[in-house]
């Protein structure tokens, strides 16, 4: 048989050109396009990949912690510094035991510590009463932000025991030391560590170091504090400068008229009649932020930040502690005030839908009398809110300060447009696109922390510490704020591990009822946030940031598989309609030969036989084709193929041609063997719609009568008018 | 070997768009392996539709045919199609050679994925030889005449050793030397291997050559003369 179909094709030339030109056709056009899809779905893919990253795989929060904005999926970029606790440390446990966790790396966000910087004490010659200016000036990117605060004392002159506030004069401050406010973390080092290289970071200065499992938490029941162990962010993210003066007032004070000249200024108004009065400078001086954070480094590691070198103190007795101290200050103790909170937004009409077509507006918080220190009776964007119920049960802490890290050594991308927010070592990102007016800022301006832990953008957390050490500070059984879990055998992004993430996520939520929320196909989505005016300053206008779209980059991966697999349904779908076409006009122009054929004694079986060798034949050729066109291209191209890639190509092709014969096997058996002997004689399928009287109606009752080759109905009519 | 064919009331007809027409009307014949019968007729009084239910071409409309009194005709598609190589042998008016194959690959086509007793290619030699085309083998069939190329579908037909030659209307498209010449085979095959011919025919003179001569006319058989000598 095989012999009779070759002779068939080779001794009709010009119609095995045809074919050989038509199979080629079809290997040429599976191969660009099979490679062109898989090109561009490779393209899509990377770039997903590439533009986003994320360090861990999936996000485990308390239950009741979803924003407003998580509504449409999508997740502010400050969502794991605002929340405090939720999650046991049992529940935390549960889920390292899960199977397939790789990771499970938890942090509990305690609360804003209080730092100081020690930058010695003034010493003053001339009896009087002095001013201490300090202004605190922070630069947030789009402007500076100014914060004074005036002091006054007596010094050498008037003794202030048992003495009011009226007087505007308070105990003598020769103290020039800086505070800082950083947010304070604890962490599983361990598995921070495996998470994004902690341990690695930690700069080689002095005693610097990571944490040691005999690194443990002691509570001081004596002096009241509680003793454990904190690594320090070596990255001071406000940009701030502040400068403290000491100003002699121009009062004509002496030992003989002080307690006179008091009275004149309690009567005159105390602090307020102070404020007026002129002064000459008697000191000043100014630090920088990171001025201030590397000396407290430098006194934490006992190594000169710029040199490296260690620094040789001054012996001091203890017999001799620094006046101007006080013991607590002698002690390194200090304290946690301040708990973090969650900014509150609420969706608003996006002035650029197209540009942004996600925007919120900040809802500010009113705050009331009984909120504590500068927050009373002021707007804040978060609210504030204290680490215990009363200032009397405030935490007050004694820091080993073990060690610092370097963030910017950690193993996660430093640019915030391209990573999940790992907002525990750097801050969220920030521009100003458009003034409060809603003009527009060109170019826009990026937003930077401003140290205060209630405004919109807050620092990442500067100090990290154990989950035991939290557990114990906050002082109930619930401390971790979140855990961010990475699953074993989940590399890049695709089916495979989005099956395997939910498997892992759903367990999580089935064991522990915590919320859970895959991170590895979410991408990046530009959001718009109207900043408020506050306080009765200008609206700071409207910011955009990169949040967190859960599940767009798998959805976009999925749509991109769903399009690849339509491309390739649609190639396959036109190259079968283009054999079956080809092999239905062959049959008709061969329906006589088959006629014949079944005459002389053919089974219809072998007919059908016939053409699917047909089939096999051109089909083998075209897999064969597409086969050499493939390693061609990839033997002269740098780009690699996979194997099933390639054996796909070429199978598509032969499964086409096997698939065109379909249709055209199918029709064999209603060829008549008596085809074989009539001729012009009678008819039973033909029908006539309408009388024929022109070209036109001629026409018409071929297509709608007989000779369309658009039905297969129609085709026995067709053969009728030809045969 | 099938040795009789018998026609009971069969009748054929065509329907098609609303238009009945009867092509074959209750007609009881009977054929004799052996016999040499012409039918003859105008166009359109039914031989070819005869001639194609003789051979399991097509199917009647009403009545049954029996081939050695088994109705064939109501078996599947490919038992009929072995019948029809097993007993039946077609020559065509217009020869239908497979004008890419050579003669001898014309007369092969019939034994195609069959599987035979006796070798194939000398047998297909053996039967254009008593065609007398052993000089024609590899022609292809656009290299011979008309009459050659009949000769091509004769040896085709016969080359599985049929008990029955049906032939429409073999010398339609020759010139009537030829057409003689033809005729003249169709008679050495009847006489030398036995089987059946039943032989279709407008050409009168050919047909007073028949041993059995069947007239028709509008679907009925007007005559049926046994007895005729060849």
């Amino acid at each position: 048989m095989i012999r009779f179909i070759w002779q068939n094709w080779w001794r009709k030339k010009e119609r095995l050109i045809l074919l050989l030109i038509g199979a080629f056709i079809i290997s040429a056009g599976l191969t660009y396009l099979i490679g062109l899809s898989d090109s561009n779905r490779g393209t899509i893919v990377d770039s997903l990949q590439n533009q986003w990253s994320a360090s861990y795989d999936i996000v485990v929060r308390p239950e009741g912690s979803r924003s407003v904005t998580e509504e449409k999926e999508l997740l502010e970029p400050n969502y794991l510094s605002g929340l405090n606790g939720g999650i046991s440390v049992d529940q935390y446990e549960a889920i390292k035991e899960i199977s397939g966790i790789e990771v499970a790396a938890p942090i509990a966000v305690i609360g804003y510590a209080d730092y100081e910087t020690d930058f010695g004490s003034v010493e003053l010659e001339e009896e009087g009463i002095y001013r201490k200016t300090q202004t605190v000036s922070v630069n947030n990117g789009i402007g500076i932000e100014e914060e004074i605060s005036r002091y006054y004392f007596p010094y050498n002159v008037w003794d202030i025991l048992d003495k009011g506030s009226e007087y505007g004069v308070g105990a003598p401050n020769f103290d020039l030391s800086v505070h800082n406010l950083s947010l304070l973390a604890g962490i599983d080092p361990e598995q921070e560590a495996k998470l994004i290289g902690l341990d690695e970071a930690i700069l080689d200065r002095g005693s610097s170091r990571f944490f040691k499992d005999t690194d443990g938490y002691y509570f001081n029941e004596n002096k009241g504090y509680h003793e454990f162990p904190i690594i320090v962010n070596n990255h001071a993210f406000v940009d701030k400068t502040v400068d403290i003066t000491y100003e002699r007032l121009d009062l004509p004070i002496n030992d003989q008229n002080a307690d006179e000249l008091m009275e004149e200024v309690k009567n005159s108004g105390g602090q307020d009649y102070l404020h007026t009065v002129d002064g000459s400078e008697h000191h000043r001086s100014t630090y920088t932020g990171e001025e201030a954070f590397h000396a407290f480094i430098s006194e934490m590691t006992g190594v000169d930040w710029e040199t490296g070198k260690v620094i040789e103190h001054e012996e001091q007795s203890e017999d001799e502690p620094d006046e101007a101290q006080t013991q607590a200050q002698q002690e390194g103790v200090t304290g946690i005030v301040f708990q973090s909170s969650q900014l509150n937004y609420e969706e608003i009409g996006s002035p650029y839908a197209n540009r942004w077509p996600y925007s919120y507006q900040l809802e500010p918080v009113q705050n009331g009398e009984d909120v504590m220190g500068a927050y009373a009776n002021q707007e804040s964007f978060r609210e504030p809110g204290l680490v215990a119920e009363t200032y009397t049960e405030l935490p007050r802490i004694k820091p080993d300060w073990i060690g610092f890290y370097d963030s910017s050594q950690l193993t996660i991308s430093q640019d915030p447009t391209s990573e999940l927010p790992m907002e525990t070592y750097r801050p969220a990102s920030a521009e100003l696109v458009m003034d409060g007016d809603g003009q527009p800022v060109n170019p826009p301006q990026q937003l930077k922390p401003n140290g205060d832990p209630y405004s919109f953008l807050t620092d990442p957390p500067g100090m990290l510490t154990t989950i035991e050490a939290a557990e114990e500070l906050i002082g109930h059984d619930e401390p971790i704020s979140a855990i961010r879990v990475k699953v074993t055998g989940v590399t890049d992004m695709g089916e495979e591990s989005q099956e395997i993430l939910e498997q892992v996520a759903s367990e999580i939520e089935n064991q522990t009822g915590l919320i859970t929320d895959i991170t590895l196909g979410s991408s990046p989505q530009l959001a718009l946030t109207y900043v408020p005016e506050v306080n009765d300053q200008e609206a700071l206008g409207w910011l955009q940031q990169p949040w967190v779209n859960i599940g767009s980059s798998i959805s976009i991966f999925r749509e991109t598989k769903m399009s690849f697999t339509s491309i390739l349904a649609s190639v396959m779908i036109v190259a079968v309609v283009y054999v079956w076409s080809s092999g239905i006009v062959s049959l008709l122009s061969r329906r006589k030969e088959f006629a014949v054929l079944l005459s002389i004694g053919w089974r219809p079986s072998q007919i059908s036989k016939l053409l699917l060798f047909e089939s096999i034949i051109v089909g083998l050729f075209v897999a064969l084709t597409s086969w050499m066109m493939l390693g061609f291209v990839y033997m002269n191209s740098t780009s690699s193929i996979s194997i099933d890639r390639f054996v796909m190509t070429g199978l598509f092709g032969f499964l086409i041609y096997l698939l065109g014969a379909v249709v055209p096997i199918w029709m064999t058996k209603r060829i008549r063997p008596y085809e074989a002997i009539q001729s012009g004689e009678i008819s039973k399928t033909s029908k006539r719609m309408f009388r024929t009287r022109g070209l036109l109606t001629m026409r018409g009752a071929t297509l709608l009568g007989n000779g369309s080759v658009v039905y297969c109905p129609l085709f026995r009519l067709h053969y009728r008018l030809h045969y | 070997m099938i040795r009789k064919i018998n026609f009971f009331n069969v009748e054929k007809v065509y329907r098609g768009d609303g238009v009945q027409t009867s092509a074959l009307n209750e007609n009881n014949l009977s054929f004799d392996i052996g016999e040499f019968t012409s039918i003859i007729g105008p166009s359109g009084s039914g031989k070819s539709t005869l001639l194609s239910l003789l051979g399991t071409l097509d199917q009647p409309t009403n009545g049954k045919i029996t081939y050695d009194g088994e109705e064939i005709l109501k078996k599947r598609k490919n038992k009929i199609a072995d019948f029809r190589f097993e007993e039946i042998g077609f020559i065509f008016q217009q020869f239908h050679l497979l004008p890419t194959l050579t003669a001898i690959e014309n007369v092969l086509t019939p034994l195609f994925s069959r599987k035979v007793t006796y070798n194939k290619q000398q047998r297909a030699k053996e039967v254009l030889a008593q065609v007398g085309l052993e000089d024609k083998v590899n022609s292809l069939p656009s290299q011979l005449s008309g009459g050659q190329q009949q000769r091509v579908a004769i040896a085709r037909a016969i080359v599985h050793k049929p008990s029955w030659l049906l032939a429409d209307e073999p010398t339609g498209n020759l010139d009537s030397e030829t057409g003689e010449l033809i005729f003249e085979l169709l008679k050495q095959l009847n006489q030398e291997e036995g089987c059946g011919v039943i032989f279709v025919t407008h050409d009168a003179t050919l047909a007073s050559k028949a041993n059995r001569i069947i007239t028709m006319k509008d679907g009925s058989v007007q005559s049926d003369q046994v007895g005729v000598s060849l």
